[in-house]
């Protein structure tokens, strides 16, 4: 079964129907039906901060009652945060985010093929982006792997 | 938690406890993930679960339509 790694993003993407990539982000979406979806604490910490801050209380609950349960939330070791706090350090005062720094620990250590992530910012390498055709219309990407 | 007893190879075993050390876990805890990887939750109860998580899809209006390409900089004016 496919593993997909999910970011805040295009959790973020999926709840509001008026973000201009929702439609693509819902259509990715429901092709994941049959994948095993994957992410971290610090990804939910993050979604549930800009949630409850931009779309209110009904829409944090849903992130918890709803969304969340279709997540394995994994955990993240001590030399894993420590590893990316150190990159996020050394890639200061314009690199990628310690949550993104946090999730290409995680997804090289499970192995994990495919993310699902709407960030124009977040690179993995030999990670395939869906969607895919998100690297069009985003900003320019640079690869967090490469960074500390 | 249900308490078992199982049997593995000495090969086996050595590459749980280097995995659990290098992730700094219980060796246990490795074990649980590795069943969670290998055997999937009943098939009725992920659909649901899934079913669920569509139910929240665009549920939600922010006005703005800028949370995906701006949660870092929300996420920082933002309560934790």
């Amino acid at each position: 079964m496919t593993r997909v790694f999910v970011d805040s993003s295009a959790l973020l993407a999926l709840l509001d129907r008026v973000d201009p990539r929702h439609t693509q982000a819902r259509d990715t979406f429901t092709g994941f039906a049959d994948a095993d979806l994957v992410s971290h604490g610090y990804v939910v910490a993050e979604t549930l901060a800009v949630t409850r801050r931009r779309l209110g209380v009904d829409a944090t609950i849903a992130v918890i009652d709803d969304l969340l349960p279709a997540i394995d939330v994994l955990p993240v070791t001590p030399a894993e945060h420590a590893t990316a706090l150190a990159r996020y350090r050394a890639s200061l005062p314009s690199g990628t985010s310690f949550v993104d720094q946090v999730s290409v620990q995680v997804i090289e250590r499970e192995g994990i093929a495919a993310a699902f992530v709407l960030d124009a910012d977040f690179a993995a390498n030999g990670v395939e982006m869906l969607p895919a055709a998100r690297r069009a219309q985003g900003r320019h990407r640079r690869s967090v792997t490469d960074s500390g | 938690m249900i308490r078992t007893q199982i049997s593995l190879t000495a090969d086996q075993m050595r590459r749980l406890r280097a995995e659990a050390r290098r992730r700094r876990l219980p060796i246990a805890q490795v074990v649980r993930e590795a069943v969670d990887r290998a055997v999937s939750a009943d098939p009725d109860e992920r659909e649901a679960r899934f079913r669920r998580a569509l139910s929240a899809v665009g549920r939600f209006h922010s006005g703005t339509g800028d949370l995906a390409a701006r949660h870092d900089e929300i996420a920082g004016e933002s309560e934790w």
